[in-house]
Order: structure tokens, then C-alpha cells, then sequence
């Protein structure tokens, strides 16, 4: 028997997995934003906190005004252009602060192990039963108001979900043969632990991220509606939803709208992409290197 | 993680904004033309069972009228208790618990009781219940503040079965005005004795003499108020029988409550539900002595500078504070007194007022005048209560044009514990340069407000020290002549107007709304202090 080229291709390759486009839309969507907040200077029409009395609540389309203008005449195409600066900056800083304490607890728990493990451990188990909002009020209520604060707090609420993944993950590793080899090699536990287990557990810790800055961009959006946040008059989402709530009973709802919808689409295009990072490692590790 | 998808919760709040918007009216304009002032109301006709009354500023801490300095009390105790004297329209001082009052000279005011008035459980109201409940406001322990008119008071003494006399240390013509207020307020002796430290709350209640009885209140939820039919003023018949206030605070909440016609009605209706609101039921406007004005907390900074002050004022977009912010229900201040609060000698108080320039947005002379001071670049901390959607948006407009013109405005928005602890507390005050806040005159007498800026007043928070402004100060409140104390007066406010150490921004008209079964309430700024309830009723 005889097979054709084609037919040992198909059985030797493994099946090709077409990246959806649903995928793609995020991940433009992600990087429009990332690009509109970081060229907001270039690319706004007005001042974000130039206000105009007179010229308030004018509706999308009018001259000059894109997406019309809020209850202060500020043009809210402008403001949603800043306000992506702070709403991504500082979710970013929380998943960086938290993944970053969150991996060093997670990996000296799991290759201390006895009694460390069992401290860290239960502090996580602590922290993690504070609402992370709450937390992050507690640090507002004590610091004052800024956006400092609650990304401080926020990072340490968020810390045990990292810690948890990492410390899984680097005893399934640790229980692995290569490490042994290395250990064998003469090689001390720092070098092997950061050189060889940590790279191996990054993928996992990427789609962790992926999906905690989802969380952490609609808790300090929540923490501005509730005036928590940063201070007026900078350009913030959730600052321009609650600032837009009296518009919204004088029948202009655009200036609360565009910002509402801006936290929808970012949070939406995080979720797919980081959902489909942890699904590729999924079925990475099912099907082995 | 065992946590709603942060997508949902995105949804979530994109759609409650989403359904918020399909309530409005439509599309919305910045400016607006001014409403018309409501003087007279067709009167109520017919009986009505229950009335449902939002407080707007939300539950009251407690009902003692002794401790009503806050609209939330206010106005519900206006409803329950009475001072010797009342206000009637045009706040003219009308007989309640006293009938008469002599001032056989100066510094005595011997008052003369109503007979026949009795408290709620039927005791009569003595000599001792009033003295009593003036000098409970006066003890320090309570922390009144309707204590401010004693400045000058001697004594009081019951002097006779029903008779009354007062004694001041010197001459005060702000004085009789306080018969009306809360300052003079009677409550019944033994039942506050009893209550003590309850008189006024959920639990203890108050005893007082006024048509409308203490009846429950369901913390958190409601107080309810119950006609007495016993009350003495039998010229006045109230058509309500029950009297329920609700305590939201919400602005999207209240709209939603008055247009469903699960509230009847409320006074300080948000702007942004007027247009909702006035197709429904009575929307109705009134003169007010509210001045929404800036205070200078700090003159050792940038505002320290006469240049800095005078940019300032400025830099003020009254047209669209007036026009967008109020929607046209306010009008630009030249002083900080409003022409509505000119009780008596009018065409003194016109006539320098008119004097005064007229407040307009100068952009180019705020920027000279601080390229001129290199103290007006210093950092001005300003505050404002971030609850008063209004006052938000001038706070971001002022440090807009603040910017525009050279300077350096920074916003702070208060919580409404810290807005009431800047009246209170040095300590909230420290850091702040600049306080945006809305007043009112409690009647309309200028020199109820100019007195606060004496050297050493307790409202006096910046210190601001002017000898000739005090000697008018003093001078105007020995003045009986009204012409003559409201030449001082007027000095005073120039001297003022010329300082700075407050810029006037807008007085804004009293709002009220109430369902369109009902009719006979004015708006006036005096519901503060009168029944205004004995007015309503149904059509």
C-alpha cells in the first residue's frame, strides 16, 4: 500500500488551528485603544478639561464635536481619548504589581515547601478573603483619594490569585525530572527555579494577567464612578460616567454612553484574548512538547 | 476566580446608563431661558389623606428644633414646632406662641403669650417652657447653632403668667427677627427633661405646639407627621392629614420617585430632572437669599495677593453658570448678599448695588492681572462638596478658566462629612485655599450675612480684618432707622466687594415640585422655618 504525499502530510502534521476573528477584532481593538490613549495628545480635537458652559450636552455629531460635549462643554471624544491613558495605565499596574508578588510568593511557597509553604499559604488565604474593592476603599478612606491608593491595594487583593496559579504550577513543575538533572549539574535553586521553572510557568501567568486586568480596569472604573479615583477635572471613564449621570436625566446620555461603552469593549477584548491564551496553553500541555 | 466575568459587570453598568437615558426628554441644550416666579398658587380645596415628602438632602440626624440648623431637619420640624413669632408672606413677623411683643426701650422685649396654646398631649405652653427652651439652646452642652443671635443677650425671665421679658446687653436689631426661628422655638419642658439626650430622636421624639404631631419614624425609611387638630392658629385649616417624609438622596432616585408619583413632592428638585419634571406636575420657582459664592480660607497663599482675588473674579463664566449650570434659574451676584434679601430700605440697597460692576468673564484682564502677581501662580486648592452636581461643574469650569488665564487651580471634592466639617473644623480647613459653597440668609436682612466677616467672627475662617468694615458692621447692628442702618450696611458691602475676601458667583431661585393633585404651596426661601405644609392640599 502506498499512501500519497498529501495523506502523510495530513497524518504527520498536526491539525491547524485557524485563529478566529473574533481574536483578531480584540486584539486590534486592544492595540487601537493602547495607541489612541498613548497618542491622545495627537490625536484629540480639544483639551480633555476645557470646559464650555454655554456649549454643554451637545449631541454627537455636532461641529467640531465628534461625540458631543458633557454637562461642562468638556468634548467627550477628547476626554475618552485621555481618559484611555489612565484606564489602561493603571489596571496595568495593578496586574504588574500583583503578578509580580504574586509569582515570588507563589514560587518561595512551593520550593520552600513545610513550614513557608504553609504560612504564605494561609496568608493568601487571608487576603483573599477581602473583597478586593473593598480594599481598595479601606486604602482610599486611609490615603485619600488618587489613583496610587487603590492600584496599591488592588495589587495586594489581587496577589493571592496569582500566588495560588504560580504555586500550583511550580509544584506540578518541580516534580519534574529536568529540574532534578539540573540540580544534579551543580546548579543552585535560584538559578534553576528563575532560569528554567519560571519560563515555564510565564504562559499560564500571562493568561492570569490577561484576565486580571479585565477585573482590575472595572474595579478602579467602579472606584472613580464612586468619586474614589482620580481627582477632577483629569479625564478617567469611570469618572465620565458618574459625572454624566445628571445628563442622563436631562435626555443627553451620549456623555455617559461612550465611556460605558468603552469600558465594555476593552474588558470584552481582554476577556477573549486572555481566554484564548489560556485555552493555546491548554491544549499545549495536553498535547505535550 | 469565583467572580462575576468583569465583562458582565461592564454590561452591566453600560446598560443602567443605557435604560437611565431612555427616562430623558430628549435632546438637552446648554443654556436656558429664565422660569417665571410663582407668587400665588390657586388655594387647596380638598382634603387629601396622605402626602409623601422627599427630603432631598436625605435623613435628618435629629428633629429637635434646637438642633435644625440643616435643611433635612428644617423642614420637617417647620411643620411641628413654633417660635414666639412666625413669618408670614414676605417674611413679615406674624403672631404664633407670643400675641404681642413690647420694646419699652433699647435692650427689653417683654414678650406676651398666647393663652389657650397648648403642647400636643394638651399641657398649656408656660412662661417656663419658653424660657426653658431658650436657654436650652444656649447651653453649650447641646452645641446649637441657633446660638449665634444671643451675642447680646442679658437675660430671660418668666415675669408674669404669660409674660416673657428679655433682656439684651446692648442694642441689636438682628434680634426680634430670631422670635421666628428656632432660636425661640418652644418645646415642652418636662417632656425634654424627660427624653434628655433622646428629646429629638427616632426614639425619644419631640413635644411641641406646631399642626403637625410627631407621629413615627422608621429610621432609614420614613417620619411620619400627623395633623393636630388641636392646634391653636384656628384661622388655618391643613388639608393633609398624614405627612410622610422620605429620605433619598439620589438625584436619578428622586426623578424617578416624582415622576412615578411614588413621592408627591420635594423642594431642591436637581436641575437635570426639571425638564422631566414639568410636564407632569407643579414645578414651581422662587426668589431665594441662597448666594453661591466663594470663600478665601487661606490668605497666607496665592489669594493672599488682592491680584489674585480679583482674577479670580474674573475668570468666572457667569453667563454659563446662570444660563447652563442653573438652566437660567439663577442670576449673577454683585455682591455677596442678593437683591432678594433686601427686607426693607430697597432703593439704598438698589442703588449701591446697581453701583457695583457688573459680573462678566474677562479673560484677558484675569490674565494680566496675574501676569502681574507672581503670587497668583501659586497652587489654589479649591473644595467644593462633589454630592452638588452644580457646584461640581463650576469647580471644573473655574479651574479651566483658572488654567487659561496663568493660574494654577487644583479641585477637591468633598465628601458630605467633610463639607459639613469645613463649617466646623479648622482642621478640615487646613489645605484648602478656596471653598465653594451655597449659603442662605435665614431672613432678609444683609446684615445677617455681612456681620460674619467682622475681625474674629466664627465664620470668619480666612481671617479677614478691615477696621472701617467692622466699625460699619457695628455701627449698622445699633441702628434702628432702617435708611440709616442700610447706609452702613452698603459700606460695608463696598468695602467687601473691594477686598474679596468672598466673590459672589450666582443666587439661584427656591425650587419645588409637587404632583398635579395637589396645589396652594409658593416656594418661598422661608419654608425652612414656617408650616408650609398648612398651605397644601388638593384640588
Amino acid at each position: 500500500m502506498t499512501l500519497s504525499v498529501p495523506a502523510l502530510r495530513a497524518r504527520s502534521a498536526r491539525p491547524r488551528r485557524r485563529r478566529p476573528l473574533g481574536l483578531a477584532l480584540a486584539a486590534a481593538f486592544l492595540l487601537a485603544v493602547a495607541v489612541a490613549g498613548a497618542a491622545a495628545p495627537l490625536l484629540a480635537p480639544h483639551s480633555p478639561d476645557t470646559t464650555d458652559l454655554l456649549g454643554s450636552l451637545a449631541p454627537p455629531g455636532t461641529a467640531g464635536h465628534l461625540l458631543g460635549t458633557d454637562s461642562s462643554g468638556r468634548d467627550v471624544l477628547s476626554r475618552l481619548l485621555y481618559g484611555a491613558r489612565l484606564s489602561l495605565l493603571a489596571p496595568l499596574g495593578v496586574v504588574a504589581l500583583s503578578t509580580l508578588l504574586g509569582t515570588a510568593i507563589g514560587l518561595l511557597a512551593a520550593r520552600c515547601g513545610g513550614w513557608a509553604d504553609a504560612a504564605l499559604s494561609r496568608a493568601m488565604d487571608v487576603v483573599f478573603a477581602f473583597p478586593s474593592l473593598l480594599l481598595a476603599m479601606l486604602a482610599v478612606a486611609v490615603f485619600g483619594p488618587g489613583l496610587a491608593a487603590p492600584v496599591c491595594a488592588l495589587a495586594v487583593g489581587y496577589t493571592p490569585f496569582v500566588g495560588r496559579v504560580v504555586r500550583s504550577m511550580a509544584l506540578q513543575e518541580g516534580a519534574r525530572p529536568y529540574l532534578e538533572a539540573y540540580r544534579v549539574m551543580g546548579f543552585g535553586e535560584p538559578w534553576v527555579t528563575l532560569r528554567h521553572l519560571l519560563p515555564n510557568v510565564a504562559p499560564v501567568l500571562a493568561a492570569q494577567s490577561a484576565l486580571s486586568f479585565g477585573y482590575a480596569l472595572v474595579d478602579l472604573a467602579s472606584l472613580s464612578y464612586l468619586g474614589l479615583g482620580v481627582r477632577p477635572p483629569a479625564a478617567d471613564w469611570g469618572q465620565m460616567i458618574a459625572e454624566a449621570q445628571g445628563a442622563i436625566l436631562q435626555g443627553a446620555p451620549w456623555s455617559a454612553l461612550v465611556p460605558g461603552a468603552a469600558v465594555l469593549l476593552t474588558v470584552g477584548c481582554v476577556n477573549a484574548v486572555g481566554g484564548h491564551i489560556g485555552a493555546a496553553i491548554g491544549r499545549t500541555r495536553k498535547e505535550g512538547p | 476566580m469565583a467572580r462575576p466575568l468583569p465583562a458582565a459587570l461592564a454590561a452591566v453598568l453600560l446598560g443602567t446608563t443605557a435604560l437611565a437615558g431612555c427616562t430623558g426628554g430628549g435632546t438637552a441644550a446648554g443654556g436656558a431661558s429664565a422660569p417665571a416666579v410663582t407668587t400665588s398658587v390657586p388655594a387647596p380645596t380638598a382634603q387629601v389623606g396622605t402626602v409623601t415628602w422627599n427630603s432631598a438632602l436625605g435623613e435628618p440626624a435629629s428633629l429637635d428644633p434646637a438642633l435644625s440648623s440643616i435643611e433635612s431637619a428644617s423642614t420637617v420640624v417647620a411643620n411641628m414646632c413654633e417660635g414666639l413669632f412666625t413669618f408670614g408672606p414676605g417674611y413679615k413677623s406674624e403672631p404664633a406662641l407670643a400675641t404681642s411683643v413690647d420694646h419699652p426701650d433699647p435692650l427689653t422685649y417683654v414678650f406676651h403669650l398666647r393663652k389657650g396654646a397648648t403642647f400636643w398631649d394638651g399641657k398649656p405652653v408656660t412662661p417656663e417652657d419658653v424660657v426653658y427652651s431658650v436657654r436650652r439652646v444656649l447651653n453649650p452642652a447641646l452645641g446649637s447653632s441657633w446660638v449665634g443671635w444671643a451675642a447680646h443677650m442679658k437675660s430671660i425671665e418668666p415675669t408674669g403668667a404669660d409674660r416673657v421679658t428679655l433682656k439684651l446687653k446692648q442694642p441689636d436689631v438682628l434680634v426680634p427677627s430670631f422670635f421666628a426661628l428656632p432660636s425661640f422655638h418652644v418645646v415642652e419642658k418636662a417632656f425634654a427633661e424627660k427624653a434628655g439626650k433622646a428629646f429629638g430622636t427616632a426614639k425619644g421624639g419631640v413635644m411641641c405646639t406646631g399642626p403637625y404631631k410627631f407621629g413615627a419614624w422608621t429610621q432609614g425609611q420614613n417620619i411620619t407627621l400627623t395633623r393636630n387638630d388641636a392646634w391653636w392658629n384656628t384661622a388655618v385649616k391643613p388639608k393633609v392629614k398624614d405627612l410622610k417624609f422620605t429620605f433619598i438622596a439620589d438625584p436619578a432616585a428622586q426623578t424617578a420617585a416624582l415622576a412615578s408619583g411614588d413621592v408627591d413632592g420635594q423642594f431642591n428638585v436637581p436641575r437635570p430632572a426639571h425638564k422631566q419634571l414639568s410636564g407632569k406636575g407643579h414645578l414651581l420657582y422662587g426668589q431665594s437669599l441662597a448666594p453661591t459664592f466663594l470663600s478665601v480660607l487661606n490668605q497666607k497663599g496665592a489669594l493672599g495677593d488682592p491680584a489674585a482675588r480679583q482674577a479670580l473674579q474674573a475668570l468666572i463664566d457667569y453667563k454659563g453658570i446662570t444660563g447652563s449650570v442653573y438652566q437660567g434659574t439663577a442670576q449673577p451676584l454683585r455682591a455677596l448678599v442678593p437683591p432678594a434679601a433686601w427686607g426693607y430700605a430697597g432703593d439704598v440697597y438698589k442703588t449701591a448695588y446697581d453701583a457695583l460692576p457688573e459680573p462678566v468673564q474677562d479673560l484677558g484682564k484675569a490674565r494680566k492681572l496675574v501676569a502681574g502677581s507672581p503670587r497668583a501662580k501659586q497652587k489654589i486648592v479649591l473644595a467644593y462638596s462633589r454630592a452638588i452636581d452644580e457646584e461640581s461643574r463650576i469647580a471644573a469650569s473655574i479651574a479651566d478658566t483658572a488654567k487659561q488665564a496663568g493660574m494654577n487651580v487644583e479641585l477637591k471634592p468633598l465628601t458630605g462629612e467633610q463639607f459639613g466639617a469645613m463649617f466646623a473644623s479648622p482642621a478640615a480647613r487646613a489645605g484648602v485655599d478656596l471653598f465653594l459653597s451655597t449659603g442662605y440668609l435665614d431672613f432678609p436682612e444683609p446684615l445677617e450675612y455681612y456681620q460674619y466677616f467682622t475681625t474674629g467672627s466664627f465664620y470668619n475662617f480666612a481671617g479677614y480684618s478691615d477696621k472701617e468694615y467692622d466699625a460699619a458692621v457695628a455701627s449698622a447692628l445699633g441702628t434702628a432707622g432702617p435708611a440709616a442702618r442700610a447706609r452702613l450696611i452698603v459700606k460695608a458691602q463696598g468695602i467687601m466687594t473691594r477686598d474679596l475676601p468672598t466673590i459672589p458667583i450666582a443666587t439661584q431661585y427656591v425650587n419645588v415640585y409637587y404632583g398635579a393633585r395637589l396645589t396652594g404651596l409658593v416656594p418661598r426661601q422661608d419654608y425652612l422655618y414656617t408650616p408650609w405644609a398648612t398651605t397644601l392640599g388638593g384640588k
